[in-house]
């Protein structure tokens, strides 16, 4: 990617955000931010207490003889704004299950026992049966969607337009944006992933690396103030990832939340925090060069 | 639109969609079988004016030919002898090349097997099958976008526009899901060219679930995408790009369904 390419595209993308949060309060009664209440907030996930457990035979965390199938049990977290976290783990810890937790599809899809809170920039994610969540509460992954951005593992799950500047487009045209911005973030946000060549083509042409670029490029049109990936560097070759670990970096100084699940830890090491999981529970929450390396590399997979 | 579009792909969405709609409505309220000659006669005209891709549609149409002949001959085999005349039922034209009488074609002692209604009543539905798959071509000469768009701005809920698409887009989809499930039961021994018909039918229908699953699979990580990204969280959508119809197009949209409903009430004398 050229890097006047992407820092064209960083300013476009800083001030198309801006654009989209004052829209979005704009609109009363679903403004991602009430009241510039989550503008003090200092953090941008804040989960106590969360624990959950999957109602049907689907489980994605701990087994314990005799005990129920905790996915998550106990998680309690706070990510600061503008920082990058990996969460780091074996197959079958409850990090995809955390991921789900912070954009809604837990429990807005996929039913289940939920525990405790979560909370983006200050306001709860709605949903749990006991009310608590409130009337400011964010109900929903659409809703969600204005805060968090989510890019999944299989980037072929989430482009789903014929174009590539429709797929981008997609997020503020949901957003109800107007058509000269939606144009703008488009024009900003492909400049920034470096496909501005390829708006028109069919997205289905583009290979393994183009496909998570544009993506990302779609998460990033929507204009959310944190983005979770999950497993985004697996079908990556060593450029990819290069980029891809670029790419994070230019988010990062735009003031993006950044949070990623990853097995493999070592090329994150310009993350802010790794956060090791085992069981549903968070073990440890450390910068890197502060991570217990013994636990990292034994006793975590064990 | 793109850029450098021709003919009909370079026409809006809209028109398309009227010509379509028209010749579809037409052929289904009448069994004249001028009228219908004349549809088809029409539409080929349009796509040859519009620069249709005629490749696509002879594919196309090498595969329904089988269905057309099929239904022809049961059509023509088992229709009843016709109640009214030729003339009223089928038109003039068909009057004239049958002679205006139903009479018995091929008998075998007193059981008429065959006569001149129940092969003109098979013209009919071959007919109309034909006008539908060319007419289908009309409207396939243009990009599934614009068609979201034209809905939308037609003011059909955008879910439903949406749903359109979407189901289009599953095409491909489902064709990749059936692909992954007959090359993986290939890789475990199965042999579909050199297994015999009861033993290919089995293999068949073992592809039939992981297919099903693998697109529902599909189908419910793509609703989760959309959401995620967005869709419904408020109370309507906008859109970046917006058709605009040109002379041309609004000549099309009104002169060609005009035309051809004028041909049909000469035709069919209402």
């Amino acid at each position: 990617m050229k890097s006047d390419q992407m820092d064209g595209g960083r300013s476009a993308i800083e001030s198309s955000s801006r654009r989209a949060h004052e829209n979005t309060n704009n609109e009363a009664s679903r403004s991602q931010v009430s009241d510039g209440e989550g503008a003090s907030e200092p953090f941008a996930i804040e989960m106590n207490g969360l624990g959950f457990t999957y109602s049907s035979g689907e489980s994605e965390g701990s087994t314990r003889a005799g005990q129920p199938a905790f996915s998550l049990r106990g998680v309690n977290l706070a990510i600061p704004k503008g920082t990058v976290s990996v969460v780091i783990g074996p197959s079958g810890c409850g990090k995809t299950t955390l991921l789900r937790c912070m954009t809604g599809i837990i429990p807005s899809i996929i039913k289940g026992s939920l525990f405790g809170s979560v909370k983006l920039n200050g306001r709860e994610i709605a949903g749990r049966g006991n009310g608590e969540s409130g009337s400011s509460a964010i109900a929903g992954p659409n809703e969600i969607s204005l805060t968090a951005g989510l890019v999944m593992q299989e980037p072929d799950h989430q482009i789903f337009m014929t174009t590539v500047e429709d797929d981008i487009a997609f997020g503020p045209e949901n957003r109800m944006a107007a058509p000269g911005e939606i144009r703008a973030e488009v024009n900003a946000c492909s400049r920034f992933v470096g496909l501005p060549s390829r708006l028109t083509d069919d997205p289905s042409t583009l290979s393994g690396g183009g496909k998570q670029r544009l993506a990302i490029a779609g998460i990033l049109a929507s204009a959310p103030d944190i983005l979770l990936f999950d497993e985004p560097v697996g079908g990556l070759d060593d450029s990819g990832r290069a980029m891809f670990a670029t790419l994070i970096c230019e988010l990062k100084e735009i003031g993006k939340t950044i949070v990623i699940v990853e097995h493999d830890y070592e090329e994150f090491s310009y993350a802010d925090v790794w956060i090791l999981m085992k069981h549903g529970e968070i073990i440890s929450a450390a910068p890197p060069n502060e991570t217990d390396r013994g636990l990292l590399e034994g006793e975590l997979w064990r | 639109m793109n850029a450098g579009a021709r003919g009909l792909r370079c026409l809006d969405p809209r028109p398309k969609l009227a010509m379509m709609a028209t010749v579809s409505t037409l052929c289904l309220l009448t069994e004249n079988i001028a009228f219908l000659l004349a549809a088809l006669c029409a539409l080929f005209v349009t796509l040859a004016a519009g620069r249709a891709d005629f490749a696509l549609l002879r594919r196309r149409c090498r595969t329904i030919f089988i269905l057309i002949i099929s239904l022809f001959v049961i059509q023509s085999i088992f229709a009843a002898p016709a109640s009214k005349s030729i003339a009223e039922t089928y038109g003039g034209l068909a009057a004239a090349i049958t002679g205006g009488s139903d009479t018995p074609l091929i008998h075998i002692g007193g059981l008429s097997l065959l006569h001149t209604s129940g092969v003109l009543l098979a013209s009919v539905l071959a007919l109309r099958l034909l006008i539908v798959v060319v007419s289908a071509q009309i409207v396939l000469e243009g990009e599934v976008r614009d068609y979201m768009l034209a809905f939308t701005q037609m003011k059909l809920p955008y879910e439903l526009a949406f749903m359109v698409v979407m189901g289009l887009h599953f095409l491909p989809i489902l064709r990749e899901e059936a692909l992954n499930a007959y090359h993986c039961m290939q890789l475990r021994g199965v042999d579909f060219k050199k297994s015999s018909p009861a033993a290919k039918t089995k293999a068949y229908a073992g592809l039939c679930l992981p297919m099903l699953v693998g697109t529902l699979r599909r189908a419910d990580e793509m609703s989760v995408a959309m959401e995620l990204r967005g869709l419904r969280a408020m109370p309507g959508r906008t859109y970046m790009r917006r058709l605009t119809m040109n002379s041309v197009d609004i000549a099309a949209t009104l002169i060609w369904p005009a035309a051809l409903v004028a041909v049909f009430m000469i035709l069919t004398n209402r």
